[in-house]
């Protein structure tokens, strides 16, 4: 056990390392590079925002994604049959009009689309879809079949994008227009910030811990986890809450999964296994830089039917791409980013839950001498905090996106709390998603209550 | 040693030791925004005095015998390095008078001979700040450093001379910039925006790239050559559209011909529209036909409205409404099909008389 919490840590720490290569190039290149504009042969985009019962925030969110600063985008929003007033207020605010005869679009989709709007002057590019419910899978589905341009990126109603979150993502598109297929960025955690029209004016650390403990989870996996695996060529997950595909790639793909759970990291999936299966080269590649915020869980509530859900959706996942483990054909997605993440991701918190029961037992029985579990205590629980932190301070060193002393202090106080007591808490809700895959029980999606961020009045 | 003593080492060990490393982490933390508090406080205190006199300069309202520049020229000590870096970021958004101004006072400085010098360097990031201040300053003088510096051996200092030599725009580098696509780390989008800096002068090296050039030369070159209205590309590109090496060469060379194109070369235009050649080549052919205005290509077109592929299918409606009444009656009469009917009610909603 003390061994694999060495292992897990260890490869953190590896890829801590290999971050920070690549925050040392950011940071070279800080100073002397061009401000970054979109550039010549920058590809067109479609935002695709699936959107269900977001009333209170659809319409400054479309406003501030029309206003990226970006030559060419569009955005689709689908409006997966809400109960809400979502429809009404968009068509109010942008003066939507109804366009006859849309063609459906190469994905199948099992929902009926429903209408096609447009604003009524014909040069705002936005499109909105109304369909009925049939979830965020086959809403997004429905948006690429819209889509008219060469790139989607796929994002959630209630992300906060950074205002020139396009053109950063789609660097890579232009550099090497055949080979990228994909692009993660970064997903930071608003909770606690202000947010104007759709744009944060004031970052803040979150007032509940819990949220807290989730902006140091989030640095560790999206700023380390995710740089130091694109770095490797084996990147597997793309964030739901902001990922850009090529829309011909989606298509070949047949778009995302309606009956999958984990949806975002079972499209990644199917991408790596079709382009290898075809034998092309191809890259999937990810932006260190924050390019999108979002409001992360702030009751245990919300947050365990997150971490449950998204458990299960790992283990489906797993299971259904078991084929492509140790595969040559599959390269390092296959001997390497595959493993890592039966190993130490779906593993982890059976492994974590063992250890909680069974040493305190074995203590309890006289098995285990109580030192060694000591032993076991600190250097698995302190090589995680340390994790947390460096990974802070590769945030702090490179981006340092928190101004105020106060919140750095708070971070580092976060990161103790994520690995004591968070990290505790999150374990069993994981395994309890797991166990109702297992048991075949129907997953069952609730509903994310909103009130980490202060939208500033107008 | 029993069992028990080295257990109990171990545990004071291991907790000291993860104590430690903690501590030390959290430490580097606040040392890291300490550090950087400090720096940029110390630096704000110096620059105080001299920004407004910069700002001044840079506004182009210094006094005729130059009083505000020859207090800068005078600026010595650690000042003069915090002033070069202030320097360095507003130069490049002033023009005229006040940018020489400013480029004249580095040069006093000694800092732009240095920079030619420093670009060949041992170290890496010495070269590729040379590069960006030789870049920002268009200095004519560091052009051949340059663009020898294209050919470096750190891709970080390759990517920096591509936009170095967009800076100072001399057609010269056009040449050496398309040969040194063929590298990795050298930015299709800078290259092409460095290129486009430099001018109508490209012309002969555009066209030389795109009989000779790299791929990725020749997409850049295709692009460009559309931009920039090289007409006598065309021929080329009608080469590079029916080669089919490269997808996305063709694809680039497609929509160039949508802007330089000849009435002849809608066949093979519509040759690289056919269903089994790339997605993107098909669609940017489709986009051209609509662009190059050709009245032949509307029956071409019109079999597309109903292509299984729907941006395809949107395009060629969209082409159609483009290239005038022909086409504009073809959309009409297929209005049933879902791509003519929603490109009929958008063009209606932009005004266009259809």
């Amino acid at each position: 056990m003390l061994v694999y919490f060495l292992l897990i840590n260890s490869s953190y720490l590896v890829l801590v390392v290999i971050s920070a290569v690549e925050f040392r190039a950011h940071m070279d290149r800080k100073d002397t590079r061009r401000e970054q504009t979109a550039g010549e042969l920058a590809p067109g985009v479609s935002v695709v925002v699936p959107a269900f019962n977001e009333e209170p925030l659809i319409v400054s969110s479309v406003r501030a994604l029309l206003s990226l600063r970006y030559p060419q985008h569009e955005v689709v929003v689908v409006d997966d049959g809400s109960t809400d007033g979502t429809l009404r207020v968009l068509t109010e605010a942008f003066d939507l009009v109804a366009v006859p005869n849309h063609h459906p679009g190469e994905i199948p989709v099992r929902a009926r689309v429903e209408q096609y709007l447009v604003p009524r002057n014909g040069r705002t590019r936005l499109l909105v879809v109304s369909k009925t419910n049939s979830g965020r899978s086959e809403a997004i589905n429905v948006g690429v079949n819209a889509a008219r341009e060469h790139l989607v990126a796929i994002i959630d109603a209630d992300s906060i994008l950074e205002p020139d979150a396009l053109v950063r993502v789609t660097q890579s598109f232009i550099d090497d227009p055949s080979r990228v297929v994909a692009a993660g960025g970064t997903v930071r955690a608003i909770n606690g910030s202000t947010v104007s029209s759709g744009r944060i004016v004031q970052l803040r650390m979150p007032r509940s811990w819990l949220a807290r403990a989730q902006v140091v989870e989030y640095l560790r996996s999206f700023l380390i986890g995710r740089t130091g695996w694109a770095s490797l060529g084996a990147l597997l997950l793309i964030s739901g809450a902001f990922g850009v595909y090529r829309r011909d790639v989606v298509i070949d793909a047949g778009g995302l999964d309606p009956d999958s759970i984990g949806e975002d990291f079972e499209l990644c999936l199917r991408v790596h296994r079709m382009m290898r299966d075809r034998g092309r080269d191809y890259r999937i590649v990810f932006v260190p830089e924050p390019v999108c915020w979002t409001e992360v869980p702030s009751s245990r509530a919300v947050l365990h039917r997150q971490r449950s859900r998204w458990h299960r959706g790992l283990w489906e996942t797993l299971w259904a791409y078991r084929g492509m483990l140790f595969r040559r054909r599959y390269g390092r997605v296959g001997w390497v980013g595959l493993p890592y993440y039966w190993l130490f991701e779906l593993m982890a918190p059976l492994i974590e839950a063992a250890g909680l029961v069974l040493v305190p037992l074995g203590v309890l029985f006289g098995v285990v001498n109580v030192q060694y579990a000591l032993v076991l205590l600190l250097v698995s629980y302190g090589y995680a905090i340390f994790v947390s932190l460096a990974a802070m301070c590769a945030e702090e060193w490179a981006f340092h996106r928190y101004d105020r002393w106060r919140d750095l202090g708070i971070a580092v106080a976060a990161a103790v709390f994520e690995n004591l007591g968070y990290r505790q808490m999150t374990v069993l809700w994981r395994l309890e998603g797991w166990w109702a895959s297992l048991r075949g029980k129907q997953q069952v999606w609730g509903v994310m209550t909103r009130s980490g961020f202060e939208e500033e009045a107008a | 040693m029993t069992p028990t003593l080295t257990l109990a080492g171990l545990i004071t060990l291991a907790a000291v030791g993860t104590l430690v490393a903690c501590l030390a982490m959290a430490v580097t933390v606040i040392g890291v925004k300490c550090e950087r508090a400090l720096r940029e406080r110390a630096v704000e205190r110096r620059l105080a005095p001299l920004r407004p006199v910069v700002i001044l300069v840079a506004a182009g309202e210094d006094t005729e015998d130059g009083e505000a520049l020859q207090r800068l020229v005078a600026v010595t000590g650690r000042s003069r390095r915090d002033l070069h870096d202030l320097v360095v970021q507003v130069i490049g958004k002033v023009r005229g008078e006040p940018a020489d101004q400013l480029v004249e006072l580095l040069r006093e400085h000694g800092l732009l001979e240095d920079a030619v010098r420093r670009v060949r360097s041992p170290l890496t990031s010495r070269r590729v700040r040379a590069l960006h201040l030789i870049g920002c300053c268009r200095d004519l003088a560091g052009l051949d450093a340059a663009i020898d510096a294209l050919e470096d051996r750190s891709r970080r200092v390759r990517s920096q001379a591509v936009r170095t030599v967009g800076q100072i725009g001399d057609p010269r580098a056009a040449r050496p910039l398309l040969h040194a696509l063929r590298r990795e780390g050298v930015h299709l989008g800078d290259a092409a925006e460095a290129l486009v800096g430099m001018g109508y002068g490209i012309s002969d090296a555009l066209l030389h790239a795109l009989a000779d050039g790299h791929p990725r030369a020749r997409t850049v070159a295709a692009h460009l050559c559309g931009l920039g209205g090289v007409r006598a590309a065309a021929p080329l590109l009608v080469t590079q559209l029916e080669s089919h090496e490269d997808p996305t060469v063709a694809a680039a060379a497609a929509a160039a011909l949508g802007k330089v194109g000849r009435p002849q070369d809608v066949g093979a235009l519509s040759a690289a529209a056919l269903h089994f050649f790339a997605f993107p080549v098909r669609h940017a052919a489709i986009e051209a036909l609509g662009e190059l205005g050709v009245e032949a290509a509307v029956p071409v077109l019109t079999g597309h409205l109903d292509d299984p592929r729907s941006q395809i299918a949107e395009a060629a409606a969209r082409s159609l409404i483009a290239l005038g009444p022909r086409g504009r009656r073809a959309v009409v009469e297929h209005e049933l099909l879902p791509a003519a009917g929603t490109a009929l009610a958008l063009a209606r909603l932009k005004g266009v008389a259809v």
